[in-house]
C-alpha cells in the first residue's frame, strides 16, 4: 500500500503530512512527537474519518501506553483513510508543551538585546547610520529641525480655531476651518506642532481623532492633522456651496 | 544574456515552483512537454527575456533554468511523474530518502550534507551553460525542516561559490495563528539567522493571509495548496516579469536590490498584488488604474499580515502590468499621495519608484483567478513587517526559556550555542527596524 | 442641453438616466429652474419613483431608484467626450512629462513611463485600449480625424468601453466597424436605448462581448447582438435585471456561443435554451428548480453559487442532466447551509461521478474552486456510502448508488426508500429546535440530528456574542409535548460529546440557554 495523505492536529499544530499504513503504532507515535512535540507515552490519539466534522474515535489513550504493544499494531489495522484527521492530545501533566499558546509571554522568558549590547554590534542600521552620517548623526539634522520647528511655531501662532483655510498640494485646493492648533502627544510624542484642519468635504483623513484619541470634532473623512506651514488661514470660504449642500438641489 | 537560476527546496518551494513553472510556460508559449505552442515560431517575450529563465535545446525544446531539491522523494516524484515530467530534465530533480523530520539541524547538518555535493554539482553544470549568469532566485519555507535547514546550507554555499551574483528568496512565513510543526519559530529564526547575511532581497508568503485571499477574493470554499500556489505563483510572476520579458522597462536582478534594500540586512519588501478577483466575478469589479494601485495600500492585498499604516517605507515600487497609460499611473500615485498615509524615511537612499511591463498578465488556465488586462505589484520595504519578526521571536521564547526540543537539534550535533546567537541576531535585526524608523526629518508635506 | 435618454455621471461616477426634463410647480424651485428627472443606476443612490407631491413625472424602472435634479447641479459632470477625443487624450501623449510627486523629500522616480508613451503613441501598437469611466457619450464620427484615428488602430484586440454615458448601440457600432480586428469588447454599464436605426455591417472576428449591468433586453440581444457576431463565443449579461420570461426568448442553439454569464439576475429556474454553452455562470439568481427537459449534455463548466437551492434532488437531478459536468460550484445554497465545508464537499462528491484533477479528466475534476484528487474522491465515496448504510443520509438516485457500490466492489444492498425509519421521515435527518434565551428572545434553527452537543453549544455561543460554552448551561423537558402531564421532566443536555440524536427531540423542541 502506499503512502497516504491525512491532517496532523494538536493543541498548536495543523499541517498536512504523508504516512505509510505499513508503519506501526510505535513509529507512528514517533513520528506525530516531531511534528506535535507530544511525546508517544503521552499521546492520546483521536481519528476523524472526515477532517472537520465531530465524528471520531480513539485510536490510542495514553492511559494503556505499551512500547511493546504498540510495535505489534501496525497503521493498517485502524482503516485510515486518505484526508482524514488525526488529532493528538497531550496527557503529560507537565508537558513542556504548556503555556506555549499564551500570547502574553513573561518578561524573564523574553529575549533582551540591551540598548548598549546593540550599539556595540558592527552590523547594524545604527552603525550603519553613524558611520555614513544618516538621520540624527547627520551634523545638520538638530538644526535643521529646530528650525524647521521654529518656522512652525511661527506661523501657528498666527493662526486662531476657528478661522478659515486652505490647504493646497498635489491633490488640488482643499478648503475647511481650524479646529485644533497645538501638539498632539499621541502623534508625534508632542514633538511637533500641529493644526487640525475640518475640510468642508469629506477629503481628510479621519474624523479628528488620531489613534482613538478625540483631539477635536469633526465629520468622518473631514479631519486631518497638518504642520502649520502647509495650512494657509484666511478669506476662504466653501469652494462650492452647493457641493456640500445636495439636498438643495435634489429631491 | 542575464539569466537566472531558480533553486525551489523542500515540499513548499517544489510546490511553489511548481506553479510558477506553469504559468511562465504559459507566458511563453511553451506547451507541458517543452516545446512551443501551435503558431509559435519563437516563444513570446522576446529572446532576451525569455533566455533568462528557459535554456533551448538544439532540437527546439525548451528547458527552466530550474533545479528541485527535496530531501524526501514524495513531492519530487509528483513532478516525475506530473503533467509537466517532459518539461525538466532528470538531473535537475534532486531528491533525497531520508526527510528532514521538521528539523532544521537535519536540513543544515546531517541528512542535508549528504546531498549538498549532488545540488551543487547540478547547480555547476547549469552555472556553465549561461553566457552572463545574474543570480539565484529561490523558493522554500522558513518552517520546514527541509525548507529551512537545507535552504538556508545552500544559500551559503553558493554565496561562497558565486559570491557576486544576486541571491533573492521567496519565502514561506509561518502563519500567524497555525504553527504546521510545533518548532516552527526555532526553524525560522535559525534559518533567517543564517541566511540574513547572505539573501540580497526575501520576500516573504504567508500562507495564512493567501488563504484568506482565495476565501474572500476568489470565493474558494475549501482552498487547498493548488489554489494557494498558484495565487502566489500570480505575484511570482509579476515580480519576475520585468526579467523574462523584452522591453521589460525596468528591472534587473541587481536593481531590486538597490531599489529596495537601504542596508544590506532590511531585506525583507513587503509584496502587494491586484487585482485579485475570481473569473466568475471580473466582470463586475473595478479594475481602473486607481483602484488597483489603491487595493495594493490595503492589508487585505498583502502577502504577509502586518499593517504598513503603523510603520514607515523605506522603498516603495510600483510594477504595473499590461494595459495602462502613463496619465493614469501619474493620476493614480498622486492620489496615493493624497490619501493615504505614506511616510517615506527620508535619510534612506531609497525611494518611491513605479515601473511598467507593457506584457500583460496571463491566468494559468483552470485557474480561478480572472485574467485581468492589467495588474499591479507592490513591493516595499516598510518597517511594518517586522511585526513578523516581532512574532516568531516570542514564539522562539516562549519555547527556548524553557529549552522544550532543544534536545532534537543538539541530537543532530548543532550546538546549542546557536539558538542564542541566532535569537541574538533576530533581537538585533527588530532593533534595526526601530533604528530604521526613528528620527526621520519632519516631512514638510506629512498628513493624519 | 439635456435630452429623455441622455445619460448623466454625477458625483463619484454615479451614472443615472435622463427620464424626464421639464419644469417643477414653482413653489418647489422656482419658475426659471429646469428640472432633470433621472433614474439612477445604482438604485440606492435614488429617492422616489419620479413623484412629487403626488404627481407623477416619469417612471423608475426599479423601485425609488429615481431622483429629481436641477439642471444646473454641480455634481452633474458637464464634459461629455467622443471617443475619438477620449483615445488621443489618453493614448496619444505626445511628449511623455514627468510629473513631480513628492512624499515627503523623496521625489516619485518613474521608470519606464517615456518609453510606454513612446509605444502608445503610435497606434499600431496598441493591442489593446482601455476607456472605462471617460464620459463617452459618442463616436466622433463627424470629426476630421475620426477614420485617420480608427485605420491607426488596426491592431487593437481589446477596448473596454465600460461605465461611460452611451446610450444607443448604433453609436458603438460606428466606432467598431471600423476596428475589423477586434476580439473583446467591453460595453459593462453603458445602457442601450433603441434611438436610432441603422445598417450595421457583420462582425467576424469579435469572440467575446461584455454587456453587464446594460439592462440591455434579451429582445435587443437576439436582434442586433447575435446576428451582427456569428463568431461569438462568449457573452457576458450579468446583472441585467433578467426574469426567467425574458431568459425563454434567449436562444442560443445554432450559434457559436460557449459560455455565458447570467449572474447576479433573477432567475428561478434554470433556463433550458442556453444549455449549448459549455460555460454557464448562473451565480447568484434565486434559482431553486431545474426541469427535467434541460438537457445539459453540453455543459462542462456550471455556477450555480448563491442560489435557493433546497433539496439535495435538485443535485440529484443535476448529475442526471449534465453528464459531461467537469467544473461545478454550487456552495452558499439554503440546503448546503446547515452543513460544513467538507461535509459539503464529501456529500457532493459521492453524488457526483468525480476524477482526479491530473489525469486530463472527463468527469467532474474542481468543485467550488478546488481541484479534486483520487484520494478525497475515494474517501468521500466510502463515507457517503456508509451514511447511507446507516440512514443517516437518505439517497435515492438508485443509478448512481449502484455505480458507488459497485466501484467499491460493495454487494448491492440499495436501500428500499419505503422501508426507511418513520423517525428520520418526520424531518429528515433534520431536527428543528426553538432555542430560548429569554422569554422575549428565542430563536428556531435547524441542526442536523448528527450534530455533537459541543457543536450546538457553538452555535449557541455565537448567537450570545460569543460568550464562552464553558458558561453556557442547556436543557429542555422530556414531556413538553405532553398535555396532561402537570410535572415538566427536566433533562440537562450537558454530553458535549454526544449527538443530538440521542436526546430522542421532538421537532420544535424548547431548548433552554442559561448563562452560568
Amino acid at each position: 500500500m502506499s503512502d497516504i495523505s491525512i491532517y496532523v492536529t494538536s493543541n498548536l499544530t495543523s499541517s498536512e503530512r504523508r504516512i505509510s499504513p505499513q508503519w506501526d503504532l510505535h513509529y507512528l507515535k514517533t513520528r506525530l512527537e516531531l511534528i506535535t512535540g507530544i511525546e508517544p507515552k503521552y499521546q492520546t490519539i483521536q481519528y476523524y474519518p472526515i477532517a472537520n466534522s465531530n465524528e471520531s474515535r480513539k485510536i490510542a489513550d495514553s492511559s494503556n501506553y505499551n512500547e511493546q504493544a504498540d510495535k505489534e499494531v501496525t497503521v493498517t489495522q485502524f482503516n485510515i483513510v486518505p484526508f482524514s484527521r488525526l488529532h493528538v492530545i497531550d496527557t503529560n501533566p507537565d508537558s513542556e508543551l504548556a503555556g506555549l499558546d499564551e500570547d502574553n509571554i513573561s518578561p524573564d522568558a523574553e529575549f533582551k538585546l540591551s540598548e548598549e549590547e546593540y550599539a556595540k554590534k558592527t552590523n547594524t542600521v545604527l552603525s550603519w547610520k553613524q558611520n555614513n552620517k544618516l538621520g540624527r548623526f547627520n551634523p545638520e539634522f538638530d538644526s535643521a529641525k529646530v528650525k524647521l520647528y521654529e518656522e512652525n511655531l511661527a506661523i501657528a501662532e498666527t493662526m486662531k480655531v476657528g478661522q478659515r483655510c486652505r490647504v493646497i498640494n498635489i491633490g488640488g485646493e482643499r478648503r475647511g476651518v481650524v479646529k485644533y492648533i497645538g501638539k498632539i502627544e499621541v502623534l508625534d510624542k508632542g514633538e511637533n506642532i500641529w493644526v487640525g484642519v475640518e475640510f468642508d468635504e469629506p477629503t481628510g483623513k479621519n474624523n479628528g481623532s488620531i489613534d482613538g484619541v478625540k483631539i477635536f470634532e469633526a465629520k468622518p473623512g473631514h479631519g486631518s492633522f497638518l504642520k502649520p506651514k502647509q495650512v494657509e488661514v484666511g478669506d476662504f470660504p466653501e469652494l462650492d456651496p452647493f457641493m456640500s449642500d445636495e439636498d438643495d438641489d435634489e429631491l | 544574456m542575464r539569466e537566472v537560476i531558480s533553486i525551489n527546496v523542500g515540499q513548499a518551494g517544489c510546490q511553489i515552483g511548481n506553479a510558477c513553472w506553469e504559468l511562465y510556460s504559459q507566458e511563453h508559449g511553451i506547451r507541458p512537454d517543452g516545446y512551443l505552442e501551435e503558431g509559435l515560431d519563437r516563444p513570446k517575450g522576446g529572446e532576451e527575456g525569455f533566455s533568462t529563465f528557459f535554456s533551448e535545446t538544439g532540437s527546439g525544446k525548451y528547458v527552466p533554468r530550474a533545479l528541485y531539491v527535496d530531501l524526501e522523494p514524495n513531492v519530487i516524484d509528483e513532478v516525475r511523474t506530473g503533467k509537466y515530467k517532459d518539461l525538466f530534465h532528470p538531473e535537475q530533480l534532486i531528491a533525497g530518502k531520508e526527510d528532514a523530520a521538521n528539523n532544521y539541524a537535519r536540513g543544515h547538518y546531517t541528512v542535508g550534507r549528504e546531498i549538498l555535493d549532488d545540488v551543487l554539482d547540478r547547480v555547476r553544470k547549469m552555472s556553465d551553460q549561461c553566457d552572463g549568469l545574474q543570480g539565484f532566485l529561490f523558493t522554500h519555507s522558513l518552517g520546514g525542516g527541509t525548507g529551512s535547514g537545507l535552504g538556508s546550507l545552500l544559500l551559503e554555499q553558493l554565496s561562497i561559490d558565486y559570491g557576486k551574483k544576486s541571491k533573492l528568496e521567496f519565502a514561506v512565513y509561518p502563519a500567524p495563528q497555525v504553527s504546521t510543526s510545533v518548532v516552527e519559530p526555532y526553524n525560522t529564526v535559525l534559518t533567517t539567522h543564517t541566511t540574513l547575511e547572505h539573501a540580497d532581497c526575501t520576500f516573504m508568503v504567508d500562507n495564512e493571509a493567501i488563504y484568506d485571499m482565495c476565501r474572500r477574493n476568489l470565493d474558494i470554499a475549501r482552498p487547498n495548496f493548488d489554489s494557494l500556489n498558484s495565487l502566489i505563483a500570480q505575484v511570482v510572476s509579476s515580480v519576475t516579469a520585468s526579467l523574462r520579458f523584452d522591453g521589460s522597462l525596468n528591472v534587473d536582478l541587481n536593481e531590486f536590490q538597490t531599489n529596495l534594500v537601504p542596508y544590506p540586512r532590511i531585506h525583507f519588501p513587503l509584496v502587494s498584488y491586484a487585482p485579485v478577483f475570481s473569473k466568475q466575478r471580473a466582470n463586475h469589479e473595478a479594475n481602473s488604474v486607481s483602484e488597483i494601485t489603491a487595493s495594493c495600500f490595503e492589508p487585505g492585498n498583502q502577502m504577509v499580515k502586518c499593517d504598513p499604516r503603523t510603520g514607515k517605507y523605506m522603498a516603495t515600487c510600483l510594477l504595473y502590468r499590461g494595459d495602462v497609460v502613463t496619465r493614469d499611473v501619474q493620476n493614480s500615485v498622486a492620489q496615493v499621495k493624497a490619501k493615504k498615509t505614506v511616510q517615506l524615511v527620508d535619510w534612506c537612499p531609497t525611494g518611491f519608484k513605479i515601473g511598467i511591463c507593457y506584457q500583460p498578465p496571463t491566468a494559468i488556465a483552470g485557474s480561478d483567478l480572472a485574467s485581468a488586462s492589467r495588474a499591479v505589484c507592490m513591493l516595499s520595504n516598510t518597517t511594518a513587517i517586522a511585526e513578523a519578526w516581532r512574532r516568531i521571536d516570542r514564539k522562539f521564547d516562549l519555547m527556548y526559556t524553557k529549552r522544550a526540543f532543544v534536545h532534537w537539534y543538539v541530537g543532530e550535533g548543532m550546538e546549542e550555542g546557536e539558538f542564542t546567537e541566532a535569537r541574538e541576531d533576530l533581537a538585533a535585526l527588530e532593533r534595526d527596524y526601530i533604528e530604521v524608523g526613528t528620527d526621520s526629518f519632519p516631512e514638510e508635506e506629512e498628513e493624519y | 442641453m439635456y435630452k429623455v435618454f441622455d445619460r448623466i455621471s454625477a458625483g463619484d461616477n454615479d451614472l443615472a438616466t435622463i427620464k424626464f426634463v421639464g419644469k417643477l410647480p414653482d413653489h418647489i424651485w422656482g419658475s426659471n429652474t429646469v428640472a432633470l428627472g433621472v433614474e439612477w443606476d445604482r438604485p440606492d443612490r435614488g429617492k422616489n419613483n419620479g413623484e412629487i407631491e403626488g404627481i407623477s413625472y416619469f417612471k423608475t424602472d426599479v423601485e425609488n431608484a429615481g431622483s429629481f435634479l436641477k439642471a444646473s447641479n454641480k455634481k452633474i459632470e458637464k464634459n461629455r467626450f467622443s471617443f475619438v477625443e477620449q483615445v488621443l487624450q489618453q493614448y496619444s501623449v505626445s511628449s511623455y512629462s514627468e510629473q513631480n510627486i513628492h512624499f515627503g523629500s523623496k521625489v516619485v522616480q518613474e521608470l519606464g513611463l517615456d518609453k510606454l508613451t513612446k509605444i502608445q503613441a503610435n497606434f499600431a501598437n496598441l493591442t489593446s485600449v482601455t476607456l472605462d469611466h471617460q464620459l463617452i457619450d459618442r463616436s466622433g464620427e463627424d470629426l476630421e480625424n475620426f477614420s485617420q484615428v480608427l485605420g491607426s488602430l488596426s491592431n487593437l484586440k481589446r477596448l473596454d468601453l465600460g461605465y461611460n454615458l452611451v446610450n444607443d448601440l448604433n453609436i458603438i457600432w460606428e466606432i467598431i466597424d471600423a476596428l475589423p480586428q477586434l476580439e473583446w469588447l467591453i460595453l459593462n454599464g453603458n445602457r442601450f436605448f433603441e434611438l436610432s436605426s441603422s445598417d450595421s455591417i457583420v462582425s467576424h472576428n469579435l469572440q467575446k462581448l461584455e454587456l453587464s449591468s446594460t439592462n440591455i433586453s434579451i429582445e435587443q440581444v437576439r436582434q442586433k447582438i447575435l446576428p451582427k457576431f456569428p463568431h461569438l463565443k462568449e457573452l457576458y449579461l450579468a446583472g441585467n435585471s433578467y426574469k426567467d420570461s425574458d431568459i425563454i426568448n434567449l436562444d442560443l442553439r445554432g450559434t457559436n456561443i460557449e459560455l455565458i454569464d447570467l449572474s447576479l439576475n433573477e432567475l428561478t429556474v434554470v433556463p433550458i435554451k442556453i444549455v449549448s454553452a459549455k460555460s454557464i455562470n448562473l451565480n447568484e439568481n434565486h434559482i431553486s428548480a431545474i426541469p427535467p427537459e434541460c438537457n445539459l449534455e453540453n455543459v462542462n463548466v456550471l455556477d450555480l453559487r448563491r442560489n435557493s437551492i433546497d433539496e439535495w434532488s435538485f443535485i440529484d437531478q443535476l448529475y442526471l442532466l449534465a453528464p459531461n459536468l467537469l467544473e461545478l460550484r454550487i456552495n452558499r445554497n439554503p440546503v448546503l447551509d446547515t452543513l460544513s465545508i467538507e461535509e459539503m464537499t464529501v456529500q457532493i462528491i459521492a453524488r457526483f461521478e468525480c476524477e482526479d484533477h491530473r489525469r486530463n479528466p472527463t468527469k467532474l475534476f474542481k468543485l467550488n474552486g478546488s481541484p479534486l484528487n483520487d484520494d478525497e474522491i475515494t474517501n468521500a465515496e466510502l463515507y457517503f456510502i456508509s451514511k447511507v448504510r446507516q440512514k443517516e443520509i437518505i439517497f435515492k438516485n438508485e443509478k448512481r448508488w449502484k455505480k458507488l457500490l459497485s466501484k467499491h466492489n460493495i454487494p448491492d444492498t440499495f436501500i428500499d426508500t419505503n422501508i426507511i425509519d418513520t423517525h428520520w421521515l418526520a424531518g429528515g435527518k433534520r431536527i428543528c429546535l426553538s432555542l430560548h434565551f429569554a422569554e422575549d428572545n428565542r430563536v428556531s434553527r435547524c441542526f442536523l440530528r448528527t450534530y455533537s452537543v459541543l457543536r450546538l453549544k457553538g452555535i449557541v455561543s455565537r448567537f450570545l456574542g460569543d460568550v464562552s460554552i464553558l458558561r453556557l448551561n442547556l436543557y429542555f423537558y422530556v414531556n413538553e409535548f405532553d398535555e396532561d402531564s402537570n410535572t415538566k421532566v427536566k433533562q440537562n443536555i450537558d454530553d458535549d460529546s454526544s449527538i443530538l440524536d440521542n436526546f430522542g427531540f421532538q421537532q420544535n423542541q424548547t431548548i433552554y440557554v442559561s448563562i452560568e
